[in-house]
């Protein structure tokens, strides 16, 4: 009952016209970031960041929220009308969906996505409700050595999301490493400061999210080869609307689309992306007419739309519930949230009862506003895609630069961020995930704070630490996850001899 | 692993050094818990550690005979765009607290559009004009984000 009453609360606040506006501008933003190639959510966050500074912190995860889902619809447009995925989770929607535009099936399938994603990011929202305030009340048992525990599990799981499990972890250290930078938290004396009165507020998450979200992203974008090309929209929206038989065809492919991505999304470190891979695998595997898929098959779409919006929308329970984000996107909205006074954790639940309910609420205004401007808006993205890349990237930048500075009026901290801006650029050549070093960044205090009284507690000594259960069990799964893909690359090596 | 990586990942193992060499002039123990130095130690040993590990890895592959997948080949002449982006970056950043806002921000816009990109002069002007303004406006004027001014007052 005490939910409900807060969930009633939640939609009163989220109904307000204030916040109808933060939504409404949250999920066109992330529509139009999710159709643009060259730059995702967590960019689109990261640059708007500075606009919330000092603003309202209930209105700015809003928004910041409505463009992390409002990003999956919009990738799924350019997925179907040009076979370019905005977003690495529309991947998958790009084969089949592609096919069917071809066949003059756009709008159709546009259609299916669009209500696929609706009933699982909505799905996925009631779940959210009911799984997140239940991991809180676990995480309240919760003390410095489990939080020790925690944040190395959250940073091994979002370092063997990419491909080499190794560089996810040497980001990840770096971005710990980094964060030192500045005034000791518990002593108060500088360190690796190199004499640099500005170093002593350390390195600020923004300009690293900025430079390699944004700047690194602009820099990798020019790089490619395809940038320039004009985008040909070879769709036709002849039909503008699902059958019947679609409607039919798609109704299991959402669920179970639905609830891999709800599962998928809540698992630190994991995502929309592999949640959408699984739930195409699996939509094939449980097919009749597996021979359909890749030649256009609306249930192909179905399924991996779905997954990627709930998964969306999963990721934001180990969030809220336990501080882990669970994507590259999550992990920039964590940080703002850290940076707006919150803490994400159990304690968010009890202390910000209106922010976090709001937010939830406000998921369910946001789905129903994609709903209803999907289809109207194909057109208009159409319209934006044949602007070539040359023409946006300078505005980009512009916002980079504009973003970094009124953050903290500091011409250092814009240098900085063009510094590593390129240190950003050879992240991307070289395939290093820029977001376990983002995510070390943001928990260090927390991370070095936990490690210090763990330590204090325990008199120095290591083992009374780990003969915690909870502690125990954290770092053993944090472990198997960094282990498991160097013995089974040992593994291949001895079995080929 | 591309002679270029090599180097990239040379680098961080040097921030890794680095950071051991400096951690070790910080208190590393006090009584019975961590200094200033312990973590910052250690997470320089570690990323030391990992970076070797990676160089020894990618060593084995190569005896092995079966080399990683080679990162996408950049395209001719896109070294010297994205070294021209980087330079004037660089610059406007620089200039911003000289010249102010409007006239880094815009003359940057200008020589990329301009010079980079190789774009006509109504669109250079138009996109580079029109997004100054719009950002001076939006920041400056109504979020009343106080922008580096220059000689001129703006």
């Amino acid at each position: 009952m005490e939910t409900l009453a807060l969930v009633g609360k939640g939609f009163a606040i989220a109904f307000s016209a204030k916040y109808l506006l933060f939504c409404l501008a949250g999920v066109l933003i992330g529509q139009i970031i999710g159709a643009l190639p060259g730059i995702g959510p967590s960019a689109g966050i990261s640059i708007l960041m500075p606009l919330t500074f000092g603003g309202d912190a209930i209105g700015s995860t809003i928004m910041f929220a409505g463009i992390y889902y409002g990003a999956q619809y919009g990738g799924t447009i350019t997925s179907v009308l040009v076979r370019i995925p905005g977003e690495s989770s529309s991947v998958m929607t790009s084969l089949d969906g592609y096919e069917l535009a071809r066949q003059g099936r756009a709008g159709p399938t546009l259609g299916i996505a669009a209500v696929a994603s609706f009933i699982a990011g909505t799905l996925a929202v009631v779940g959210l409700m009911f799984a997140a305030p239940a991991l809180a009340r676990l995480a309240l048992w919760f003390g410095p050595p489990e939080y020790f525990a925690l944040v190395l599990l959250g940073l091994s799981a979002l370092a063997i999301v990419g491909g080499s499990v190794l560089k996810g972890l040497i980001m990840g250290v770096l971005g710990l490493l980094l964060a030192t930078v500045g005034v000791d938290p518990q002593i108060g004396n500088p360190r690796f400061t190199f004499g640099q009165l500005w170093l002593l507020d350390g390195i600020e998450f923004l300009v690293l999210a900025v430079a390699f979200f944004g700047v690194g992203e602009v820099l990798a974008q020019a790089d490619s080869p395809d940038s320039d090309k004009p985008v040909e929209t070879v769709a036709k929206l002849r039909y503008a609307y699902p059958t019947w038989e679609d409607w039919k065809q798609c109704q299991g492919a959402t669920l179970r689309g639905g609830l891999i991505g709800y599962i998928i999304g809540i698992l630190p470190g994991a995502g929309a992306t592999i949640a959408s891979f699984i739930a195409y695998a699996v939509e094939k595997k449980v097919s009749r007419t597996p021979e359909r898929f890749g030649k256009g098959a609306i249930e192909a779409v179905a399924a991996p739309e779905a997954a990627n919006n709930s998964a969306a929308t999963g990721a934001m329970v180990p969030m809220f519930a336990l501080g882990i984000p669970g994507s590259n996107t999550t992990a920039v909205m964590l940080g703002a949230l850290i940076m707006f006074g919150l803490r994400p954790g159990p304690a968010l639940f009890d202390q910000n009862p209106d922010f976090i309910w709001s937010v939830m609420a406000s998921m369910y205004v946001g789905n129903v506003m994609l709903l209803i401007m999907n289809l109207p808006l194909v057109g208009v993205f159409a319209y934006l895609l044949r602007t070539p890349y040359a023409l946006m990237y300078p505005v980009i930048l512009a916002l980079c630069v504009i973003g970094v500075y009124s953050h903290s009026n500091s011409v250092d901290d814009v240098l900085l961020m063009a510094l590593f801006g390129g240190a950003g650029y050879f992240m991307k050549k070289y395939d290093y995930p820029a977001a376990p070093l983002v995510l070390g960044l943001v928990l260090e205090p927390l991370f070095e704070n936990a490690l210090r009284q763990s330590m204090t507690i325990s008199h120095g000594a290591f083992a009374p630490l780990i003969a915690r259960p909870i502690t125990f069990a954290l770092l053993a799964i944090a472990l198997a996850l960094m282990v498991a893909p160097f013995a089974a690359w040992t593994w291949r090596r001895v079995a080929a001899r | 692993m591309p002679w270029g990586e090599r180097v990239f990942a040379g680098l961080i193992g040097a921030i890794g050094l680095l950071w051991i060499y400096l951690s070790a002039g910080l208190t590393y123990w006090e009584g019975f818990a961590p200094g200033s130095g312990f973590l910052p130690m250690w997470l320089g040993i570690v990323l030391a550690a990992l970076v070797a590990l990676l160089l020894v890895k990618e060593g084995l592959r190569i005896a092995a005979a079966s080399p990683a997948p080679a990162p996408a080949p950049s395209v001719p002449g896109r070294h010297r765009r994205i070294a021209a982006i980087m330079l004037g970056l660089a610059v406007c950043a620089a200039a911003l607290e000289f010249i102010g806002f409007v006239a880094a921000v815009g003359g940057y816009l200008l020589y990329l559009l301009a010079y980079v990109e190789r774009r006509g002069a109504a669109q250079t002007a138009l996109i580079a004009g029109g997004t100054t303004a719009i950002l001076y406006l939006l920041f400056h004027t109504w979020l009343g984000v106080p922008l580096p001014a220059g000689p001129w007052g703006f």
